[in-house]
């Protein structure tokens, strides 16, 4: 039995780099595995040099400018789906494709159209958080239970009022989940599209140390993203609670 | 929504796909040049060729190979790690972030890494798409065995099961619909793994196909790379649900 | 609408869902203005099918509906429904005030007329201290009364009450039959409250139908119990009327046990 408490988490990264530096060490060879200390004195130097934030910044401003537009029109096109049989069944078909099909399969093509640009990789992010915010919001839709409606019909508040006042805050969960989902695919879609062409960015540090056999190099851009996918996710749960309370997880009656 | 019937939906969905074909081939070679958009005729003419060719076939079956085997590693090695770690109660409040953080690993990222400890065989490969499998697999597990009703265990101790045949009997299938679900989640990642490492250890495979018709401006193949890659992945999903779902023995465990 | 209406009256009411068995056959029923009426029958009779037919959420297969001589189309708020199932009828993201304003929005323009509505229906179920809680934060109880403030805010002609006690404990139910009645006489609204408990309509009612079992349902007996504004369940003529209904409940259950079990 562990008792761990509210201390659970540091003991968790403890424990993480407890296991790195034996792996390291039983490996033995920092040009192969770099130990804790390699990749913390290289993040640091960076961090002084100002690269890493540059890098950082870089990822993160392909990450929410296209988000920051694609994902609201996720949401309206999810709604509008599950509000109308017709515009569903008009989606459906595209939504089946780019939910079957991975996302970073189409890098290669948004380069073709756009060349190595910031545009090619806006792009991919931006259809991502459309589609992914779409299809949560309309299963949110599908989801809002019927008797929150009559209970806005009974109130006099009928059809699109009804939609526009229950349906769709009703979905808003959903909504946000599909945010987190989205937030978390177009991480892995952004370092792809980086480690495939572009000159900055954590995806392009990952490259950097393969082509100049820096293992260092390499885990530092692997680090960050871990690290910035947990910032993110817990982020966005974080700002949930904190700013938006109405839509907190303990409301949900 | 009254008087809207299921022929109406397949009506206005086959509508919105010729609308979407005919867009496309309108559009190649007028607004966008044909090297960008090639004509629907010739990525069908593509597949065709390459089809007869045996590439096609070859290289999806290579494709199919690496994500089974990668997916089958990393969901044995899932589920046993799942249990494990979800059965040492507090345990997953300190293993927890490091799984989530390992979830945030792309699977990409980790291809230069895998080239420089193992080279460019296929082992590479299998481990990128084993372990984001594996990591996907263990989240799910571990959730469900910590979920499992309390009551649930309460009333086996009261019918009088001992500790293993709690394991077997109470915690196994409790945990038994997470597994699956995370399972299915496991074989989208799969898919994102396995075209990221065929994307940059280049040899063999789909996601190859798609990178090298890049390289040569052979924008029929990389489309019809794109589509084999779509259908393979949700022909694999679908088989999954065949499976789960028409197994009686595991289609109880889908419903909950 | 006409604001002098004297009486709600049903008539001849049939519903059959489509290509399913009948429901309810053949329903009369007459609300006066300021009447409390009890619906009483056994799970699954139709209760909620006629509340539904009323509230307007679902057309009448056969029969009418009417205020006086005006037929009632629709779901509107001049027949508000407070639901039983009390986790989904309240809007979790929205306050206990916000919640009591919901329907004046689209009837009443002035913000500050809104705010001190809203407040006066919950001064009178008592929740006036609460007006910024969410609804996870109130108990049951609690929730059905921001419920029922949230429901005379828009000033109905009826309240239709759809066993809104059932899922409370024991205690709390009583607690609150005795608020609402306490309300009603205060009010004067006119209640059409729907039930299963025999005593919990005796202690409320003005007047009792009592309906058959499922399925197609009809009215087994529609009487004035005629007890005083104080009821004691004690008193021997409450204990007579409840024997009353009992029996006629009781041979009902008899005939046909097939329509028992159901809960929705
Ligand atoms: N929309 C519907 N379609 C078909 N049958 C229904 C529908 N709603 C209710 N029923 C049936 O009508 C019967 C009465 O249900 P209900 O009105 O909920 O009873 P009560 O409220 O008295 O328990 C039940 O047998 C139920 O299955
Ligand atoms: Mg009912």
């Amino acid at each position: 039995m562990i008792r761990p408490g509210r201390f659970g988490p540091l003991y968790g990264i403890l424990l993480f780099f407890i296991l790195w530096q034996v792996a390291a060490a039983f490996v033995g060879t920092p040009l192969l595995f770099p130990e804790p200390m390699d990749v913390m004195r290289g993040l640091a130097y960076m961090t002084e040099t100002g690269e890493l934030f540059e890098h950082l910044g870089a990822t993160l401003q392909r990450l929410l400018v296209p988000l920051a537009v694609g994902m609201p029109l996720g949401a309206v096109l999810g709604c509008a789906m599950g509000a109308s049989r017709d515009v569903n069944a008009w989606f459906d078909p595209y939504m089946r494709m780019a939910n079957s099909t991975p996302a970073i399969a189409l890098i290669p093509f948004a380069l073709l159209w756009f060349g190595v640009t910031e545009l090619a990789r806006y792009s991919l992010v931006f259809y991502v958080g459309v589609y992914v915010v779409a299809l949560n919001a309309r299963g949110g839709v599908a989801q809002v239970p019927r008797l929150r409606i009559k209970a806005a019909n009974t109130l006099g508040v009928l059809g699109a009022s009804a939609f526009f006042r229950v349906v769709v805050p009703s979905s808003f969960p959903a909504i946000l989940a599909g945010v987190r989902t989205a937030t978390g695919l177009c991480i892995m879609v952004v370092v792809a599209a980086e480690m495939l062409g572009a000159a900055s960015g954590l995806g392009y540090l990952i490259i950097r140390g393969r082509q100049n056999y820096d293992p260092t190099l390499i885990f530092i851009g692997i680090f960050g993203l871990g690290i910035l996918s947990i910032l993110f996710d817990r982020g966005i749960a974080f700002a949930i609670e904190r700013f938006m309370p109405r839509w907190s997880v303990r409301r949900r009656v | 929504m009254p008087g809207h019937g299921i022929r109406r939906t397949a009506v206005v969905a086959t509508l919105s796909i010729l609308t979407g074909l005919a867009v496309w081939a309108v559009a190649s070679g007028t607004l966008v040049s044909e090297v960008q958009l090639p004509h629907p005729h010739a990525v069908w003419q593509e597949a065709v060729a390459k089809a007869e060719s045996g590439l096609l076939w070859e290289s999806i079956r290579i494709s199919l190979w690496r994500v089974g085997w990668g997916w089958a590693i990393g969901v044995v090695a899932g589920i046993a790690t799942g249990l494990l770690l979800g059965e040492l109660r507090g345990v997953d409040a300190v293993v927890g972030p490091i799984f989530e953080f390992l979830k945030g690993v792309a699977p990409i990222s980790l291809v230069p890494i895998m080239i420089l400890w193992f080279g460019i065989g296929e082992l590479p490969k299998l481990l990128i798409i084993a372990y984001i499998t594996w990591v996907v697999v263990t989240v799910s597990t571990m959730t469900g065995v910590r979920e499992v009703p309390k009551v649930r265990l309460r009333a086996a101790r009261c019918l009088g099961l001992s500790q293993l045949q709690v394991f077997y009997r109470i915690i196994l299938p409790s945990t038994a619909s997470y597994v699956l679900l995370g399972m299915r989640n496991g074989i989208g990642f799969a898919y994102i793994a396995l075209v990221s490492a065929e994307f940059i250890a280049v040899d063999k495979g789909i996601g190859f196909l798609i990178m090298d018709s890049r390289l040569n401006l052979q924008t029929p193949l990389m489309v019809v790379g794109i589509i084999s890659l779509g259908l393979l992945g949700s022909g694999s999903q679908l088989l999954y649900d065949a499976i789960t779902l028409q197994t009686p023995w595991l289609s109880r465990f889908r419903r909950q | 609408m006409d604001d002098d209406w004297k009486r709600l009256r049903v008539s001849g009411l049939c519903k059959q869902f489509a290509r399913g068995s009948v429901i309810l056959s053949n329903i009369d029923l007459t609300v006066d203005r300021g009447a409390f009426m009890c619906i009483l029958g056994p799970s699954g009779s139709g209760k909620s099918t006629l509340v539904d037919l009323i509230a307007g959420f679902e057309q009448p297969t056969g029969g009418t509906i009417a205020f006086d001589d005006s037929p009632v189309r629709g779901p509107g708020p001049d027949r508000v429904v407070i639901f039983q199932d009390i986790g989904n009828a309240l809007f979790p993201w929205l306050t206990v005030q916000e919640n009591a304003e919901f329907g004046l929005r689209n009837f009443v323009r002035n913000r500050r007329e809104r705010r001190t509505r809203a407040l006066e229906a919950l001064e009178l179920v008592g929740l006036d201290k609460d007006t910024h809680k969410f609804p996870s934060e109130l108990s049951g109880g609690m929730k059905q009364r921001v419920q029922i403030a949230r429901g005379l805010v828009m000033d109905p002609h009826v309240l239709i009450m759809d066993e809104p006690f059932a899922a409370l404990d024991a205690i709390t139910r009583r607690r609150m039959q005795y608020e609402l009645k306490d309300l009603w006489q205060r009010t004067h609204k006119t209640v059409i409250f729907v039930t299963h408990d025999i005593s919990e309509a005796l202690i409320l009612a003005t007047d009792v139908t009592v309906l058959s079992s499922g399925p197609g349902a009809r009215i087994l007996d529609t009487f004035r119990p005629g007890l005083p504004d104080e009821r004691d369940p004690a008193d021997p003529a409450f204990i007579a009327a409840y024997r009353r209904v009992e029996a006629l409940i009781g041979h009902v259950q008899d005939a046909g046990d097939a329509g028992r079990g159901e809960a929705r």
